[in-house]
């Protein structure tokens, strides 16, 4: 799976997180999902929860801790599937 | 330092009006026996909340001592609400519900810190309401609040200090805030060593 694609599902699996959507516009892999886009801590949980669903994966909770970007996420899905 | 950590959840978010029936996120968030005690309680979505409020409070306190992975349920808060571990550390724990907002403060050591919680005005800025609040009950008079960035913090600060005159107090503090409600938690110890 390419970067790119990873990037795309991540992108739209934080979209009903996110409570002001305009934060999503110019979204990169540097973007701070809990500083940028808002998210509180209750709703990290369930972005963990989304991605071991959307892409099959389990997340320990050591990976889940060093999740702080969008860039995070990708690399830790990348890793954990390859 | 005594370290304290607090955390509010305002149980009227429609986001977590059902979480508490989803097994996968109690898992996420509880170890086994506090998993047991969701499952039996009576209220179970008010439980899951003050577990989850006091791991958060917990966590903000233990965390400013040096890193550490936060992993809710490696938090393990007791039945009575009165405590949470970690690990080999104990904290002291209060866990408060004011109709649909629960409160947990966290402290490490035998004197309670003071504390509170404040319900939000409509378009005023949280972050801005919870440091309010704090200054307020501490007595104002020169007094700040900053956080200074921290790279590879869970958000990118480091815990908020308190300034008097532009000056660091050594006085340990905690901001919060979720939904309409805003929250604080400060050492109680009064001494504040410059």
């Amino acid at each position: 799976m390419e970067q790119n694609e990873v990037m795309g599902k991540v992108v739209d699996i934080l979209r009903p997180f996110v409570k002001n959507p305009s934060a999503l516009t110019g979204i990169s892999m540097d973007t701070s999902i809990l500083k940028d886009l808002k998210v509180n801590s209750a709703r990290l949980v369930d972005i963990v929860l989304e991605i071991e669903d959307a892409f099959g994966i389990a997340v320990t909770d050591e990976a889940a801790d060093q999740v702080k970007t969008v860039g995070d996420a990708v690399s830790l899905i990348l890793k954990t599937k390859a | 330092m005594r370290r304290v950590g607090n955390d509010v959840v305002d149980l009227e978010d429609p986001a977590i009006a059902q979480t508490h029936l989803r097994e996968r996120f109690v898992a996420r968030v509880c170890c086994e026996s506090e998993r047991a005690r969701v499952a039996g309680s009576s209220d179970p979505k008010l439980l899951l909340w003050s577990l989850f409020a006091a791991k958060e409070a917990a966590f903000k306190a233990l965390s400013k001592s040096g890193p550490l992975v936060f992993a809710h349920r490696r938090f393990v808060v007791a039945e009575d609400l009165r405590s949470v571990s970690y690990l080999k550390q104990v904290l002291w724990l209060r866990v408060d519900v004011h109709g649909s907002c629960v409160h947990a403060v966290a402290w490490t050591d035998d004197e309670p810190p003071i504390f509170g919680v404040e319900k939000l005005e409509p378009g005023v800025d949280a972050s801005a309401a919870a440091r309010a609040l704090l200054i307020q009950r501490l007595g104002g008079g020169g007094l700040t609040i900053a956080r200074e960035p921290q790279p590879g913090s869970w958000n990118g600060y480091g815990p908020p200090k308190l300034f008097r005159d532009g000056v660091e107090v050594n006085l340990d503090i905690s901001l919060s805030h979720d939904g309409r409600f805003v929250g604080f938690a400060a050492d109680s110890s009064g001494a504040e060593k410059r």
